[in-house]
């Protein structure tokens, strides 16, 4: 009886030893959240109609696990009637143009820097950095117990021309107005 | 010929899912998240048991969740009906003041689970053991994460089998007021009625929610009791509970009050023997309170604290038994205050550790006291206050989390518990997660405790040298997302507990509790989840072997069982849900006088409900437990020889919601 459990279980799990770069379904969660969340914030910010690209860009600075779960949405929803795209930059001097920039946690020695290539140029500035509000950036992630949640500078979407909904404003858990 | 059926039903299960690894294993699974609003998006939880939040492919154990949508659409009314869904859960319910839970093949006086209210373990403080039954508030619960295996390097004693913690609804997420009312069958009524509260801009909210219960849980009389009990059997249970929870910036109080008011007549057969079953009541106390509060000491570091107090007691005006001549009164009082403090410092990516120091001080009886009253039909005085014992125990423990080499994490754990009841106790964990595209695997060593309660120690002739019982267990699981709604886990355990306290019985009637013997338990468990927009549903079937060190079945476990798990909603306005149990034969701990058996015969059982959503405010249910109205056992260690199961139960329930 041992050895037919021993047998069944290698041959129901083996075929995930045999190809290791399958599937990008165990990205990490928490990012696959944050993904989610930054594809609905566009639903909830006013975007200015342009034709600089034919996409709605969203660019990723330095490696970050939320590039993938980004791309998977990228395949599977439209913003503004456009398909997303996905970009990862190296640094901030790579930045031309994009919708949205994502400044994760490991860039936080160049949020600043970052900001300010990036401010002014209706570019909406999410991160993951404690106290990043302070340095310019717009939303920011914040861990609250066992979820994820957000805050919100109003102050520097509005200088960038951002106006976002109520509904959204509501659901931060702080708001620099 | 069932071990071929058995293999039979293995290697089919193998064929198709390799089939379907094959069909569909390149699609990825992001749909159920985008269909999430923003609020819900926001409320998104990560599993909490292990200390701190963490996603349940990353903590080493194994971890399955029961949310509140399950508990409400299947229309669960107490914690063994919920857990009954899970593998390797098997109980002797005795319709009486206690159920118990065997988990994994332990069969115990549940005292080998922890349970837990947010976090707050709520075991009766004297027995170490949790009391089953409807006195939890599961209209007011958010989930139930039930950790599977030994957990003592971060909980220290009882948690041998596993962890159930009760998160209740908080404030952010469950704002707005709540009534439901339910009746059916068996005279069984509940009320009950939240209530919350949320100010996100200045993060402050409160909830409050309580319940009153009543029911006579199923027919037992006579006949239809296996005989065991008269016509005029009394077997009620009436529950009242109240969960507060206020939450101030980065404060949080809690509050839950459980009280179970039920007939102990169950406990003891009547036919043919002297005790009478009328005119028992059982009040057992349950408070806990708490004040918790979060501190950030840097960018990675955070630390928690909590102050509780809890008291678990049985109260005085209890009456456990009921003889020709005499009601007995009894009283068994106890309390406990507590201090935990617990830093988590995270480096994303390379270093993960949880460390945390705990004081306990513990006001128990040393034994319970009891007052005889003159006559079968009078009530006895109120017990005085038995002789009190303090004793303080501190502890101190830690986790860290290596990423060894992605997708490889190492976790390494280990507590140490310094009692003055029950000395030094070293207790390690060790576990290697592996996480990588739609595979996670663990494989974990994990020991455990459960130590004697100072009334061991004294109880009969006394034990001074007791020493606690002591579980080690290995488990390899493994869990693969097959398809996009399709789910596939699998865990193979062993474990060894040794060091039982089993009771030393002499010529001349004295006994005490001795350390001797151990308990074996081997098996497997496989579960199946598929999930698609309008249907949820899971299946699993356990297999597990318990014997004792010399090789010989345990009584009171099946080595088989097995649920299947359907819910299907349509246009959102009906769900309806039916849940299928199968539990083969066991072992009973005597001979059946009313079959001649020392088994109890395996049972099929099938519960169903079906909720309609009228609008946003209303919803009705009419839930059948026993759908069959199989007539099925449970197993005895007590007078009666096997304790007969509730018949077909009938319940309408109205739930009202106002945002």
């Amino acid at each position: 009886m041992t050895k037919k459990i021993l047998v069944s279980f290698y041959l129901l799990f083996s075929p995930c030893v045999c190809e290791p770069n399958m599937t990008n379904l165990d990205a990490e969660y928490g990012y696959e959240v944050k993904a989610v969340f930054i594809y609905n914030f566009t639903k909830y910010i006013n975007w200015i109609d342009d034709d600089r690209s034919p996409y709605f860009d969203i660019a990723v600075i330095g490696e970050s696990p939320i590039t993938e779960p980004l791309k998977q949405i990228a395949q599977k929803r439209l913003v503004c009637q456009k398909k997303i795209k996905i970009s990862q930059l190296e640094n901030a001097d790579q930045i031309d143009y994009c919708h949205i920039i994502f400044i994760p946690e490991s860039e936080k020695s160049h949020l600043k820097y970052i900001v300010s290539r990036v401010q002014n140029k209706n570019i909406l500035i999410v991160c993951e950095i404690k106290n990043s509000l302070e340095s310019g950036a717009m939303i920011n992630f914040v861990p609250a117990q066992d979820k994820i949640k957000f805050e919100i500078n109003l102050l520097a979407m509005n200088k960038s021309s951002f106006n976002p909904g109520s509904e959204l404003l509501k659901l931060a858990v702080r708001l620099i107005d | 010929m069932k071990k071929s059926r058995l293999s039979r039903f293995f290697m089919i299960l193998i064929v198709f899912t390799q089939t379907l690894y094959t069909l569909y294993a390149q699609k990825q699974n992001m749909d159920e998240l985008l269909d999430l609003s923003l609020e819900e998006l926001a409320n998104v939880h990560i599993i909490t048991t292990f200390k701190i939040p963490q996603k349940i492919k990353e903590v080493p154990a194994v971890i399955r969740v029961i949310t509140d949508e399950q508990i409400r659409n299947n229309g669960y009314l107490t914690l063994e009906e919920a857990l009954s869904t899970l593998p390797g859960m098997q109980f002797r319910n005795i319709n009486s003041f206690n159920s118990y839970v065997f988990m994994r093949g332990a069969p115990s006086q549940n005292n080998l689970i922890l349970v837990l209210i947010d976090g707050i373990q709520i075991n009766e403080l004297n027995s170490g053991g949790f009391y089953g039954g409807a006195q939890y508030n599961l209209s007011n619960v958010e989930r139930i994460e039930i950790v599977y295996g030994p957990a003592s390097a971060l909980y220290g004693t009882n948690a041998i089998s596993g962890i159930i913690n009760i998160i209740t609804k908080k404030p952010e997420k469950y704002s707005g007021l709540d009534l439901n009312a339910l009746a059916g069958t068996f005279n069984t009524m509940h009320i009950n009625m939240g209530y919350g509260y949320w100010n996100s801009s200045k993060k402050m909210g409160f909830r409050i929610s309580g319940s009153a219960k009543t029911s006579e849980k199923a027919d037992l009389k006579e006949k239809a009791g296996d005989n065991n009990w008269t016509a005029s059997l009394e077997n009620f249970e009436d529950d009242y509970s109240v969960d507060a929870n206020v939450k101030w910036y980065k404060f949080c109080f809690e509050l839950n009050y459980l009280e179970k008011r039920s007939s102990a007549a169950t406990y003891n057969k009547s036919v043919g023997t002297d005790y009478r079953d009328t005119g028992t009541f059982w009040d057992i106390r349950f408070f806990n309170t708490a004040l918790k509060h979060d501190t950030d000491l840097g960018p990675k570091t955070v630390m928690s604290s909590q102050i509780y107090y809890r008291n678990t007691s049985v109260l005085d005006n209890s009456v456990l038994v009921v003889t020709d001549t005499a009601q007995i009164g009894y009283y068994r009082p106890n309390s406990l205050f507590g201090f935990e403090s617990m830093i988590h410092y995270s480096t994303p990516k390379r270093f993960d550790l949880i460390t945390g120091i705990l004081y306990e001080n513990e006001n128990l009886a040393r034994k319970y006291s009891n007052t005889y009253s003159t006559g079968p039909d009078i009530r006895p005085r109120k017990p005085d206050e038995p002789p009190m014992e303090y004793n303080t125990l501190l502890s101190i423990y830690g986790q860290t989390k290596l990423f060894l080499t992605p997708p490889v994490e190492l976790y390494a754990g280990a507590r140490f518990d310094n009692s003055s009841a029950y000395h030094r106790v070293f207790t390690p964990r060790l576990g290697l997660v592996y996480n990588k595209n739609s595979l996670t695997a663990k494989l974990i060593y994990m020991e455990a405790f459960r130590a004697p309660k100072p009334w061991d120690y004294a109880n009969g002739l006394g034990n001074p040298l007791l020493k606690s019982e002591r579980i080690r267990s290995y488990e390899l699981y493994a869990s693969r997302v097959l398809m996009p709604d399709l789910v596939l886990n699998f865990s193979i355990y062993s474990n060894r507990l040794s060091n039982l306290l089993v009771k030393e019985s002499y010529a001349d009637e004295s006994w005490r509790w001795i350390n001797h013997g151990q308990l074996n338990t081997n098996g497997y468990e496989i579960c199946v989840e598929y999930r698609k927009r309008k249907i949820r549903s899971s299946a699993n079937y356990t297999w597990n072997n318990s014997t004792d060190e010399n090789n010989r079945t345990i009584p009171e476990i099946s080595r088989h069982c097995s649920n299947l798990i359907l819910q299907y909603s349509l246009s959102g306005k009906f769900h309806f849900s039916i849940g299928c149990h199968y539990i083969g034969r066991r072992k009973n701990t005597r001979t059946i006088s009313t079959t001649g058996s020392n088994f109890v015969d395996a049972a099929f059982i099938v519960h169903s409900a079906l909720t309609y959503v009228l609008s946003s405010n209303w919803e009705m249910q009419l839930a059948v437990k026993n759908l069959k109205n199989a007539e099925y056992y449970h197993t005895s260690n007590l007078s009666p020889d096997r304790y007969r199961q509730p018949q077909r139960t009938v319940i309408f329930k109205a739930g009202y919601h106002l945002k």
